[in-house]
């Protein structure tokens, strides 16, 4: 019997480990060596002809933090994806208590799907729809011009506002589920004591809901502003040149052949994102406790 | 009451917001003019016809459609076996392998395509079709294993255990009892992979050689050039194509969780 098990026990871990191998392998291959060669490859340098001379330097970091450019497009690239973030809460807040509060349960997935479902749409096509929209010749200044509003177009395309109203556009449904989902676990009963003990709806909803869906309205914050300050299809289809965003500079250094350069462009933008993600952390942590002590 | 009445009306705009841009991609794709301008005077079905003669942008859809496959089928499976071994076994490090899986999905697309270009080129691997499709197999990975993880935590294990006890071996509990109980995940999985990679732009795009452009890239080398109503019938197709699949995706992961 007892042979029997270890025997199954044997067998299990070899199973376990076919298992485990070939998702692990595709994840160190594909992932965790790319990224460490990136962070090797930004302290290299390149000679006159572009090839890449393999000695650890920081002539990258230098050049980066030497010139303005990089750390300005940076600077601008968070504050756009900071509107972003605000904008699509904006947005996503009190669509998402609406849909939970006031929408019979049947209807609510139906129109939580019809809010997801156009996020899987090639980003390319959902950037580039906006052209139709906000372009020169577009619905917008179509409308505008046919009411008699204005005489020349408005050129909204092209501009820091575009960049922001198309990353709102991709990355609304980001922002959406967290909060939803936060909304949607609430507990009625809390929100009943509440209007018992005499609040009003706006106290209710600053003083009891806000706090209990905190976390959800983060976590949506996070997952909106990290994928939104490294974007390079939106800036570069409706951007041009003042709606420039960080995501350009690297894509440019790789087109100039300055591989370390773009690898330590890319490394400056990692170790931003983390150090964001570490302070929203550390900020989740202090609330806690303070919350441990009440 | 009033407070109703407002938030009503600002959720229907969010949904006239989304539906428009989208909504005049597949109006325009119908519009005769040449030029995208506004109103459309007459429809016409002729820039589908145009789409057909187009070798270079039919050729960029039968690579997108392999990608997507390959990509598919691969990052599926490993999807599973990660689902497997996160759900069915504890071990050391557990929680350190389902965050190395969460990461990817949290990097943005353009460092995941600039590191893979300059591994592919530091190992001596060609860029072009292998490359594009060993960037997607990434991208979809994260997705396909956390689908993957709430079917199988759903699905009774005890039915498993039984098949164990009347002699069934592991190959025979999981082809015949475990992955037909989870196949509308596996399918959704599937069906989810495929939607990431055959919309996906920033990676291809550092993977991609002349040869071997998707679709995407097809599509963003033409816009570059100057928008044609061409590129709207092209686009009101993948939309088309992309509301299906997702639709289907969803409904099959919905319908298992009754």
């Amino acid at each position: 019997m007892g042979r029997k098990a270890n025997s199954q026990a044997v067998h299990s871990k070899r199973q376990f480990l076919c298992f485990l191998m070939p998702p692990l392998l595709t994840l160190i291959v594909l992932f965790v060596a790319p990224i460490s060669l990136m962070a090797i490859y930004s302290f290299w340098t390149t000679d006159e002809n572009y090839l890449v001379q393999q000695q650890i330097q920081l002539t990258q970091y230098q050049a980066i933090f030497s010139d303005p450019i990089y750390l300005g497009t940076l600077v601008s690239s968070a504050y756009m994806a900071l509107l972003t973030t605000l904008a699509s809460l904006a947005l996503a807040l009190p669509l998402a208590y609406f849909i939970v509060r006031f929408v019979p349960v049947r209807w609510r997935v139906l129109l939580v799907l019809a809010l997801i479902v156009p996020g899987w749409v090639s980003v390319l096509i959902r950037t580039y729809s906006w052209n139709l929209v906000i372009g020169e010749s577009g619905l917008l200044n179509w409308a505008l011009g046919s009411l008699g509003f204005i005489d020349e177009p408005i050129k909204l395309l092209f501009t820091k506002a575009s960049v922001v109203i198309g990353l709102v556009y991709i990355y609304l449904p980001y922002m959406l589920v967290p909060i939803y989902a936060s909304i949607e676990r609430l507990d009625d009963s809390v929100l009943e004591a509440a209007e018992n003990l005499g609040a009003d709806p706006v106290r209710r909803f600053i003083y009891v809901t806000l706090p209990l869906i905190a976390p959800g309205i983060l976590a949506g914050c996070v997952i909106t502003f990290i994928p939104a300050i490294g974007e390079y299809v939106v800036p570069n289809m409706l951007g041009g040149l003042k709606g420039m965003m960080y995501g350009n500079l690297i894509t440019t250094a790789f087109s100039d052949f300055n591989w370390p350069l773009g690898a330590a462009l890319s490394m400056v933008l990692l170790a931003s994102i983390l150090a964001c993600l570490l302070i929203v952390g550390r900020f989740l942590n202090i609330n806690r406790n303070l919350l441990g002590q009440q | 009451m009033l407070a109703r009445w407002l938030l009503g009306l600002f959720t229907l705009l969010v949904y006239m917001i989304i539906y428009l841009p989208i909504g005049l991609v597949v109006l325009t794709s119908f519009n005769e003019a040449t030029i995208t301008t506004l109103p459309i005077q007459h429809l016409t079905w002729h820039w589908y016809g145009a789409l057909l003669q187009n070798a270079k942008t039919l050729q960029s859809l039968w690579t997108s459609l392999q990608v997507g496959a390959a990509s598919t089928l691969i990052a599926t499976t490993l999807g599973l076996f990660a689902a497997l071994a996160i759900v069915r076994h504890e071990f050391r490090g557990k929680s350190a392998f389902i965050l190395l899986t969460t990461l990817p999905m949290l990097a943005p697309g353009i460092i995941m395509g600039v590191s893979l270009l300059l591994f592919a080129r530091f190992v001596g691997f060609q860029a072009g079709f292998f490359a594009v499709l060993l960037g997607h197999i990434l991208l979809a990975l994260p997705y396909c294993t956390f689908i993957l993880i709430s079917s199988l935590a759903r699905f009774d294990k005890s039915l498993e255990e039984a098949a164990r006890g009347l002699g069934a071996g592991e190959l025979g509990v999981l082809f015949r009892i475990t992955i037909p109980g989870i196949a509308p995940g596996i399918i959704g999985a599937a069906l989810f992979a495929f939607t990431i990679s055959i919309g996906e732009f920033v990676v291809s795009f550092f993977l991609t050689t002349a040869g071997t452009t998707t679709l995407p890239i097809r599509i963003y080398s033409i816009v570059k050039v100057g928008i044609t109503p061409e590129i709207n019938a092209v686009s009101a197709l993948i939309l088309v194509a992309t509301l299906v699949l997702s639709i289907a995706a969803f409904r099959l992961t919905l319908s298992e969780r009754k």
